[in-house]
Parts: structure tokens; C-alpha cells; sequence
């Protein structure tokens, strides 16, 4: 295999940023470890908000079958599914699994767009069957159209944890309520808040489960609120311990790394182009800082134009121009302090050529 | 380096927090009456001793005194799990496997010369071998096998040095890089990062890194950097009966596989290229292991001095100044820290370690 | 939480042992890997790494930007020996233990 820019992760920060470098007349090829491509899109059954211009009302699974064709009959992307980057060569060529042999690949770019890993929340009984992660959870509801449980808590008060809450509630789930450790809530869509209160499933501010018990399988919680302890029959608790980018092929490339928190931990620092501290190595979506799914996508074009842009594709002016409207998009679309989380980590890389963290 | 007035002072201190340098506070320890300290740029298990295959493995190493060293070694592990605990030693019996009629020849000879120091080794015919190791690959011509050989967990072994050697008194300090070595008189100034240390005695334990820890008092320690990557399966049932010139199976019937030598100083990233090399050696040794998912690799950067032998002794012209480098420590551990020990406070060995002196380079 | 609350599932590690290695001096997710055995299992510290730094943090009293994230390795994903190995047969740096065997006394 031998392409110009190599896309790892079939996501929505891959695709765009396959779509946005075949433009310019890239030859790309994308790799996805799972069967199809779409990503985390796939299983979003709510209309999407905030999208990037031009991209009307649409479901997450809608839009995901939207750039999947795209990228499918885009003569520049070649698409390979089932394909799993598991290391690089001692050369820096890359190892793919294709399932019956490593296929080495060389590549004169790449692009990693792996996402995220969603992390779970310790309280004693957290092995137990029935304790899931809220992501799991929509994936079994919205793809596998199982019904995981009966009676729920969700625990973490994210956006996307919301979401799953009211999906969780829309297939017949009865959600107790969302346990949430702190006190004051910022930063909610205040839409999903009206839907919860429609719902009537309560978010239960200064609250922690203090155990989940049960004999094989979740029974009963206890659920401590302001101090007050109380136990719960329940047969489904769905935790959201935040999302970490995942780095590790960055890390085989040594790129350098900085911890933010609002931007998910530990992640590669890297530019305005989105290329990282390793020649040729661009990160995309959010891998390169956690931020919502019409922020991702623009993540994947400014990731795409980056590449094409160091290929010779595109001439530096008019890539500047494009990259200049991308990032006002990116920052009209993202979390105001995410938006800032990024600039600041993106300023660092510029000061500090040294590197912040060797693995 | 000017050294400060008010350095914690020691009778005894020891660069390196490995399975040597440990070994060596352990056994020291064993007498509670010197003042000792450990010193470490990083923690235990992070270098070397926490990145190892783990035999512990005699039969093949030659020449035949080395071996005999070896032997020794081993029939202390037994003694040694008494005293600190439990580090899974185990005396599996070794194979190492040969595939050509005239590596028949290198094993006799093999046989013969390491018969002479009591290390006992059968020569096996295709047959013996798949008899003994049912499933090792009908491609196999022979192997030599010995009962001595075997395997232990160096992340228990060094654990444990470290508990018993605390229990003794042994002061540790981990995150601490040396940054300058000072003679005074008889004794030592240590600089480190996080403070000097005065003392009477001092030994150079620090494996990979001893060239650096040399220059700081103008030493040359004439030792190579070699990387070793290994693979690790999921565990599996039981599949290997003996310990294997490049395959164990541990405890908790995990695989590891390796035997790759390569000199990138202390480049310890690995490479798809070796990780494959070595699931090719993986299969054709054992068939049955195609099967088996890999769940990672390691690497390691081994030391090895410049004609293989241990260096371990006085250094000459030094007083009180001692080393101990090798490959193969996880093997050698017992018996360097017992000799070591000897000779730091009484200044005699119960065996003969000249051979081993620093001084055969000069 | 209290000290018998698993942290790792892969290998059953809990806080209590987490904490000791902590005792010991251990400052990095590695650390605490190679001692307890936590984050080696099928897994390979996805779940458990955030969880393992904030034990860290919260003892050491170090942030978590000072806390370096568990080391990369490859294979990146569980992969078949099998496929690993491919077809051909070709070892260089890979090397049987006898190969390298030398009886004759130095």
C-alpha cells in the first residue's frame, strides 16, 4: 500500500478529513478497525446541534450515511473497513491487520483520528454485570436494539450523557434520575434540560453511588445525596467518567504531549494546521482536544487541509485563507472554554518547540 | 562540584534499585549493622530487571565457569524464596532446541565441557524432545535439555528484595538521578538530584546506565546496550512443560516469547519488525501458539560487557569502590548479591571472582 | 469508595494494592503496572489508567499534569499470533538460544 495521506479512524474527523484533502486532489486511503464507517455517529438517533454550515437538520446516523457515501464514491478515498492499525515499522511505515496478514503501509502523511476512550467511575460493585458505560449503553439501545435494563441511574451529567438518558427513557427504560457529584450545573443545552424535565428524570446535584450490590447482576444501589443515604432497585446503572483522547499511535511517532483538562488530559500538542510536534503526523477530532460533534468535523477539515497543504496541494495563501474561516467556525460551534483550552494549548506549541512529555 | 557540609552520610551506598543492586542491599542488609542506601534515577522495575523473559537459565552459558557461576546462582533461589517469600521461582527444566545436524556437534561438545563443572545436560533426539514437550514442532532435529533451568517473576523478585531489605533497615531513595560522583579520602561524595550523601563505601549497580555512572570519576565501564522486545499472549491453558531457549509460559499461563538482540543504545521503542520476526519464531517453534492473541509486546535495553562475562568486584586502584554489571541478572541475582555482599564487609569471597574484576580490560 | 474497591477488572487489582506500591514510591501508572500487575490485562489500562493517576495525584499530591500517561505498545490492538507472523520465515535479530552457544572454554 502506498498513498499520500493515510486516515486512521472512520469517524467524523476522518472522513471530513479524507473528504477535505481529496479535494485538493489527495490520494487517501482510511482505515477503520470496526465494520462500517460513521463512527460514533452511528449511532446518535438525535438531530445533531451545533453542525458546521451548510449542513441542515439532520440525525447523527443520518449524517454518518451521508459522508459515508461521500467518501465511497469520492474517486481520491479509498476505504478499508475491518483494517486495524496495531504499530509502526522500524522504517515508519504502518502495520494494518487486515485479519489475515500485517499489511505495511507507506504513507506520506497521516492523519490519526482514533477519538476517544469513555472512562468509567469507581464505587464498590462498579465490576458488576449491568454497570455500564453510558456509550455501551446507546450502542446496545440504538444498534443492537437491546434494552440493557429496566430501572436505571446515570451517573455523570455531560451533554452526551443526557442524551443517553432521554434515549434510555424514549425505548422504556424508567431513568431515576442522573447522580451528579457537583453542585451547579454550567454549560447544559438548556433544550435536553427542558426534555429531562418533561421526562421527569431528576439530575441529583452533590450526589455519588456510595455501592451497587447484588447477587450476579446489579440489584439495589446506594445512593448517597447531600449526606443522606438511600438504597434503590435498580437493574442498570450507565457512568460517564469523561473521555481521554486516545494517543497511543502518537505516542509510538513520539510525538510531544501536554496535559489539558478541559481538552480530555493528555493529548499531542500540535499546531493551527493540526499537525503535531512529528513531521507528517496530523491529528484530528478528538483525538486532538474532546469537543462535540460539529466541532470534531471541522477538527477533521482543518486536519485534511493541514495535509494537503504540506503535500503541495493546496498554495500556502489560499490554504490560510480556508484555515482562518475553518477556525472561526471551529470557535462559533465549540464550547466557548473549550475553544479557548485549544488556542492556549495550541499557543504552547508555538513558544515551546521542546517536548513537554517523551514517552 | 563543590559538596555541600551537611550530606546524609552512609556506610554503604548503592546506585541502582534493580534486580543487582537490590540483591546486593538485601544481602548486605542481612547483617543490620551498616547504614545502607539504595539510590535510583527512576523505580524499581523500570529499567532492565522489569523488562525480562525472567529465566533463569544455566545450561547453555559457557564458557563453563560462567556456567558453573550460573549453577550456582540458581541453587540459591530456593534458599533465597525462604527468606524474602514467594517470587515464583520455578525449576521447570530447560530446553534449548536446535534445528540442524550440525548443531548436533556444537551440543555434544556443549555437554561434555559443561559436565566438567556438574552441570548436567542430555542431548535429545527429535523424538525425546517431542516426548518431553509435546508440543513443540516436528520440525525440531534436537535440543539440549537440562533439570537445572527454569524461570521466576522479577516484578514478585524485586518487590520482595525491596520489602526485606526495608525490613532491614535499607534506606531507598527512587527518582533520585546521581548527577556527579566525588572521591574524598576514602570515601565518597554522591551528588544527586535531591541531595548529596556522604559514604565510606560505594557500588556501581546501575546496569544499562553504568558508563554514565563511570564518567563521573573518570571510569571507563566497557559495556554494549542491547534491546530485547518480547511478546505476551493472553493466558492460555497449559502448553509448555519446560522453559524454552525463547518461549515460558508463566504462572498465570501467559506466553512470552523473544530472543531479539539489537544495539540501538537506549532506544527502547519497539518495532513491527522484530514483533513480527518473533512471532514467526513463536509458531514455528510451537505451532499451537498461531492461534493464540498477542495482547502486547515489551522492550528492554540489557546490558551486556564487551566479552559477555559478568563485571562484578573491587575496582582496582579505587578503594572502596565496587561494581556489578551483567547480562542475565535475573539468573545471577542471588549470587552476586551473596558474593558482593561477602566481599563489601569482609573484603573475601567464598568463591574465587577474580576472573570477573574490571581489570581483565585494562 | 473504600480500600477493597477494584480498579482494575482485567486483573482484579484494588485500591488497597494500588496504595501500597504508592507507599513504596511509586509515582507513574508504569510504577504501579509492574508491581501490581493492574492495567496488563486484556484491556491493556483502557479502563483504568484515569483512575490509577488519580490515586497517584491524589497521594503523591502531584497534579495530573505531572503524572505521564501509561506507555504505548504495540500490538496497539490484540492481535492473532498468527497474523502477526505471516507467511515468510526469515529471523535476523531473532535468534535461537543455542545459535549463539560457544562451548569452547574462553
Amino acid at each position: 500500500m502506498n498513498i499520500d495521506l493515510l486516515v486512521v479512524g472512520g469517524g467524523p474527523a476522518g472522513l471530513m478529513a479524507a473528504l477535505e484533502a481529496a479535494e485538493y486532489g489527495v490520494n487517501v486511503a482510511i482505515v477503520e478497525e470496526s465494520s462500517r464507517l460513521g463512527g460514533q455517529l452511528r449511532q446518535q438517533t438525535q438531530y445533531l446541534s451545533p453542525l458546521p454550515s451548510g449542513i441542515g437538520e439532520i440525525r447523527g446516523f443520518e449524517l454518518a450515511n451521508e459522508l459515508v457515501e461521500a467518501v465511497t464514491f469520492n474517486k481520491h478515498i479509498v476505504t478499508y473497513t475491518n483494517h486495524t492499525v496495531i504499530g509502526l515499522y522500524e522504517d515508519g511505515s504502518v502495520g494494518i491487520n487486515n485479519g489475515k496478514e500485517i499489511i505495511r503501509c507507506e504513507t506520506k502523511k497521516i492523519s490519526v483520528a482514533t477519538g476517544a476512550d469513555i472512562q468509567g467511575v469507581l464505587f464498590p460493585g462498579w465490576t458488576l454485570p449491568g454497570v455500564l458505560t453510558v456509550g455501551a449503553a446507546q450502542i446496545l439501545v440504538n444498534r443492537e436494539r437491546v434494552k440493557p435494563g429496566n430501572e436505571a441511574f446515570i451517573v455523570g451529567s455531560s451533554d452526551f450523557s443526557i442524551e443517553v438518558a432521554l434515549q434510555l427513557y424514549d425505548v422504556g427504560i424508567n431513568v431515576l434520575g442522573i447522580v451528579e457529584t457537583e453542585t451547579s450545573l454550567h454549560d447544559r443545552k438548556q433544550e435536553n434540560l427542558y426534555r429531562l424535565k418533561e421526562k421527569n428524570i431528576p439530575i441529583l446535584e452533590n450526589s455519588y453511588i456510595e455501592q451497587a450490590k447484588g447477587r450476579g447482576q446489579v440489584e439495589k444501589v446506594i445512593l448517597n445525596q447531600n449526606g443522606n443515604k438511600e438504597e434503590y432497585d435498580v437493574d442498570l446503572i450507565c457512568v460517564d467518567g469523561g473521555l481521554n483522547p486516545v494517543i497511543e499511535l502518537c505516542q509510538l511517532y513520539n510525538c510531544s504531549f501536554a496535559f489539558n483538562e478541559i481538552l480530555g488530559g493528555w493529548l499531542p500538542t500540535y499546531q493551527a494546521n493540526f499537525e503535531t510536534s512529528t513531521d507528517g503526523v496530523f491529528i484530528a477530532g478528538n483525538t486532538a482536544g474532546i469537543t462535540n460533534q460539529g466541532a470534531v468535523m471541522v477538527t477533521g477539515k482543518l486536519a485534511g487541509l493541514g495535509a494537503a497543504e504540506s503535500l503541495g496541494n493546496v498554495p500556502e495563501q489560499a490554504a490560510d485563507v480556508w484555515r482562518n474561516n475553518y477556525w472561526s467556525e471551529l470557535a462559533k460551534l465549540e464550547n466557548y472554554q473549550v475553544n479557548e483550552a485549544r488556542t492556549c494549548h495550541i499557543q504552547n506549541f508555538e513558544t515551546s518547540k521542546t517536548k513537554v512529555y517523551e514517552t | 562540584m563543590k559538596s555541600r557540609t551537611h550530606a546524609e552520610a552512609y556506610d554503604v551506598v548503592i546506585i541502582g534499585a534493580g534486580v543487582i543492586g537490590n540483591s546486593i542491599a538485601y544481602h548486605l542488609s542481612e547483617q543490620n549493622s551498616q547504614n545502607i542506601l539504595v539510590i535510583d534515577k527512576s523505580f524499581p522495575l523500570s529499567g532492565t530487571s522489569g523488562s525480562t523473559q525472567a529465566w533463569v537459565w544455566v545450561h547453555t552459558k559457557t564458557p563453563s565457569s560462567y556456567g558453573e557461576l550460573s549453577l550456582f546462582s540458581s541453587e540459591l533461589y530456593p534458599y533465597l524464596e525462604r527468606k524474602i517469600g514467594d517470587v515464583e521461582y520455578k525449576r521447570t527444566g530447560g530446553l534449548a532446541p536446535f534445528f540442524t545436524e550440525e548443531e548436533r556437534e556444537k551440543a555434544l561438545k556443549l555437554a561434555e565441557s559443561q559436565a566438567k563443572v556438574g552441570i548436567d545436560i542430555k542431548v535429545l533426539s527429535r523424538d525425546e524432545v517431542l516426548k518431553k514437550e509435546p508440543s513443540f514442532s516436528p520440525n525440531v532435529v534436537g535440543a539440549t535439555f537440562s533439570s537445572i533451568d527454569g524461570n521466576v517473576n522479577p516484578f514478585r523478585l524485586l518487590e520482595l528484595y525491596t520489602r526485606a531489605a526495608e525490613k532491614n533497615k535499607v534506606d531507598y531513595s527512587f527518582y533520585n538521578p546521581v548527577v556527579d560522583i566525588e572521591q574524598q579520602g576514602d570515601g565518597y561524595m554522591v551528588h544527586s538530584e535531591k541531595g548529596v550523601f556522604r559514604t565510606k563505601k560505594l557500588i556501581l549497580a546501575g546496569g544499562p546506565w553504568s558508563k554514565q555512572l563511570g564518567s563521573f570519576i573518570g571510569l571507563d565501564i566497557p559495556v554494549k546496550l542491547v534491546r530485547g522486545q518480547v511478546l505476551i499472549t493472553e493466558p492460555l491453558a497449559p502448553l509448555l512443560n519446560y522453559t524454552i531457549g525463547g518461549i515460558r509460559q508463566a504462572n498465570n499461563g501467559e506466553v512470552l516469547i523473544g530472543y531479539s538482540k539489537e544495539e540501538v543504545g537506549y532506544n527502547r521503542q519497539g518495532t513491527l519488525d522484530v514483533i513480527q520476526e518473533t512471532a514467526n519464531m513463536a509458531v514455528s517453534f510451537v505451532p499451537a501458539l498461531a492461534n493464540a492473541n498477542v495482547v502486547r509486546s515489551f522492550s528492554g535495553v540489557r546490558v551486556v560487557p564487551e566479552d559477555g562475562l559478568p563485571i562484578f568486584g573491587e575496582i582496582p586502584g579505587r578503594k572502596n569502590l565496587y561494581i556489578a554489571t551483567m547480562h542475565s541478572g535475573i539468573t545471577l541475582s542471588p549470587v552476586i548479591g551473596t558474593l558482593m555482599s561477602e566481599l563489601i564487609s569482609s573484603g573475601e569471597t567464598s568463591l574465587p571472582i577474580e576472573k570477573y574484576s574490571i581489570s581483565r580490560f585494562a | 469508595m473504600d480500600k477493597s474497591t477494584i480498579v482494575c477488572r482485567c486483573e482484579e487489582i484494588n485500591v488497597d494494592e494500588i496504595e501500597t506500591v504508592l507507599k513504596m514510591g511509586a509515582e507513574t501508572f508504569d510504577d504501579v503496572k509492574r508491581i501490581t500487575r493492574c492495567g496488563m490485562g486484556p484491556c491493556q489500562a483502557k479502563m483504568c489508567v484515569k483512575h490509577v493517576s488519580n490515586l497517584i495525584s491524589e497521594y503523591t499530591g502531584k497534579p495530573l499534569a505531572e503524572i505521564p500517561p501509561a506507555r504505548a505498545r504495540m500490538p496497539l490492538k490484540i492481535t492473532r499470533m498468527r497474523v502477526l507472523a505471516g507467511t515468510e520465515s526469515h529471523a535476523s535479530t531473532v535468534k535461537a538460544v543455542f545459535e549463539e552457544g560457544d562451548p569452547d572454554e574462553k
